[in-house]
């Protein structure tokens, strides 16, 4: 969770406990207002946790679409962008492509030769097997190198006072101590490959399908399909692909025509990412 | 709305539920149903204050919703640069515009040694680092407009049916001559057959890059410069002639229309078909 999460949950949650704190002299009413509060308090969790599914339910309960554009449609169940023209529905849907992390893999110096060797053919072989439009984007910015080293260096240094503050106590936790040295050897490694040369990326990637119809429904139909297909195919990236819904969608839909500054980016991207 | 405008909402709505749990306080129990308004107020704007951070883009176009639709933007969601060679967006006041960079690629793993494709996959991830500012690189498989191409292939098939109905009306023709001919006729049908039966698609591989700027043409001149820059960072890193794309070209990879041109959607929805089979 991010620096910004927290103030804006923090004053959120400071309010609905201050209406809880003053409904206690109103007898009955009183218990409304508690209830009322605790119901608040859940809706902005999962506003704030899994806002991916509550935007949909509420959009899809009232029936709701957005217009990001002329001529396209954000449906309301919040999964697909859709272009009405010269009488062809055009649907285009999302899915996330986060690589997996690794503790091990994060841990060793030195990449792995023979799966960077087989990732050239892996892709070739991908595409051939994929008959209808897709995208596969990436968004990268390289980050300042002096500042992410000195972050690094930071947090090690903390992890290594920790550690030997848990080896000094008189019951020292092994599994704790474990995991704090493998911590430690994942942040060495960093800063080792930064010492190589690698610079330090932020980046999003997500995949991108445009299927079409003539009519709405066998548009997304055939999206669904689609998506479904490239989960299967990409799968062998060891990639988690999950469809796209919610807010993500109109964000990644006006990726195609502006890409924002860093800061809005991975904002944007703090809990479904 | 930008996040000045995102903090001024978060901080009134702040403020707003504030002063509705201090008038609550006031509230003697006689008339708690008034302290139930004010708890709800209090509590819509602790909601109103946490949607600020994700949903702040929403706020003006819900107030203006219509028929259970909510309009964010009326015009289209870019138009073309007059140079030709960046789309210009325009978001309230702010003005930016985003230049693509075509990157051809034309080595293939099949041709390469273990060797030649680790070096590849490096290059490739040196690639993500060579801007500081976000870049987005993108691999599009879309369909190719065949309209053209099938029509010349049309024209090569009559100019040589014409060309064997002359010869065959000819008494004196060289049958080896018709037979050529005869040959040639039954290539471009052939061609014409397959050409039209299956599915072309085209693999394109791109970045792309937006700079804002107070007028059209700040905007369109950073984005530009920023453009040419990272051309030469990918020209030297994949050793390949990365170029900035202009017009038509840029519309195939930001329209659905052009991504699937409607000549070919017969083609894309009879293999819909036979996957559905």
């Amino acid at each position: 969770m991010d620096e910004k999460t927290i103030v804006y949950i923090a004053a959120s949650m400071l309010l609905v406990l201050m209406v809880l704190g003053s409904s206690s002299s109103f007898g009955i009413f009183g218990i409304l207002i508690k209830i009322l509060a605790v119901l608040t308090f859940i809706f902005i969790l999962l506003l704030a946790f899994a806002d991916f599914l509550l935007f949909p339910v509420i959009t899809r309960i009232f029936g709701i679409t957005i217009t990001p554009a002329k001529n396209f449609t954000i449906t309301s169940s919040q999964d697909s962008v859709i272009k009405y023209s010269n009488g062809i529905y055009y649907a285009t849907g999302y899915l996330t492509a986060n690589v997996y992390n690794y503790i091990f893999a994060a841990e060793r110096a030195t990449d792995d030769q023979p799966e960077l060797a087989a990732a050239p053919e892996k892709w070739e072989k991908a595409i051939m097997n994929i008959k209808f439009p897709f995208k596969f984007n990436l968004i990268a910015a390289s980050e300042d190198i002096q500042k992410y080293r000195d972050e690094l260096e930071t947090k090690r240094g903390l992890l290594e006072f920790q550690y030997s503050k848990e080896m000094q106590s008189t019951n020292p936790n092994p599994m704790g101590l474990e995991n704090m040295q493998r911590e430690i050897n994942v942040i060495q490694t960093r800063i080792d490959k930064i010492g190589e040369g690698e610079k330090p990326v932020n980046s999003i990637m997500y995949v991108e399908s445009t299927a079409v119809g003539v009519s709405l429904k066998d548009a997304q139909d055939a999206l669904t399909n689609q998506l479904n297909e490239l989960q299967t195919i990409f799968n062998v990236f060891d990639l988690s692909l999950i469809r796209i819904t919610g807010r993500e969608v109109y964000s990644l839909f006006s990726f195609n025509y502006l890409i924002p500054n860093e800061s809005e980016l991975f904002s944007m991207f703090s809990t479904q990412n | 709305m930008n996040s000045q405008s995102q903090i001024l909402i978060f901080a009134i709505s702040i403020g707003v539920g504030i002063v509705c749990v201090i008038l609550m306080g006031f509230i003697p129990s006689g008339l708690a149903p008034l302290a139930v308004v004010f708890a709800v107020l209090a509590l819509l704007s602790s909601i109103v204050a946490f949607a600020t951070k994700d949903y702040l883009f929403l706020f003006e176009p819900f107030t203006k919703m219509k028929h259970m639709n909510i309009v964010i933007e009326e015009s289209d969601p870019f138009y073309m640069a007059q140079s030709g060679n960046a789309i210009v967006v325009r978001r309230g006041n702010d003005i930016f515009a985003t230049a693509f960079i075509k990157i051809p690629i034309y080595s293939t793993a099949t041709e390469m040694d273990d060797d030649q494709k680790y070096n590849f996959a490096i290059l490739f991830a040196r690639l993500v680092s060579i801007s500081k500012t976000p870049m987005r690189l993108s691999s599009q498989l879309h369909a190719i407009n065949k309209d053209e191409y099938l029509a010349r292939i049309n024209a090569k098939l009559n100019e040589s049916e014409g060309r064997y109905n002359v010869l065959q009306g000819d008494k004196n023709a060289d049958p080896k001559a018709l037979d050529r001919v005869k040959g040639e006729v039954t290539m471009w049908r052939n061609m014409l057959d397959n050409v039209s039966r299956s599915n072309s698609q085209q693999l394109g591989v791109y970045a792309s890059v937006s700079a804002a700027g107070n007028s059209e043409d700040e905007a369109i001149n950073m984005v530009s410069v920023r453009a040419e820059e990272i051309a030469a960072g990918i020209s030297t890193t994949l050793g390949v002639s990365a170029n900035v794309m202009s017009g038509n070209e840029i519309l195939v990879f930001t329209d659905p229309d052009k991504m699937i041109p409607p000549a070919t959607i017969s083609e894309i929805m009879k293999y819909k078909n036979t996957q559905a089979a």
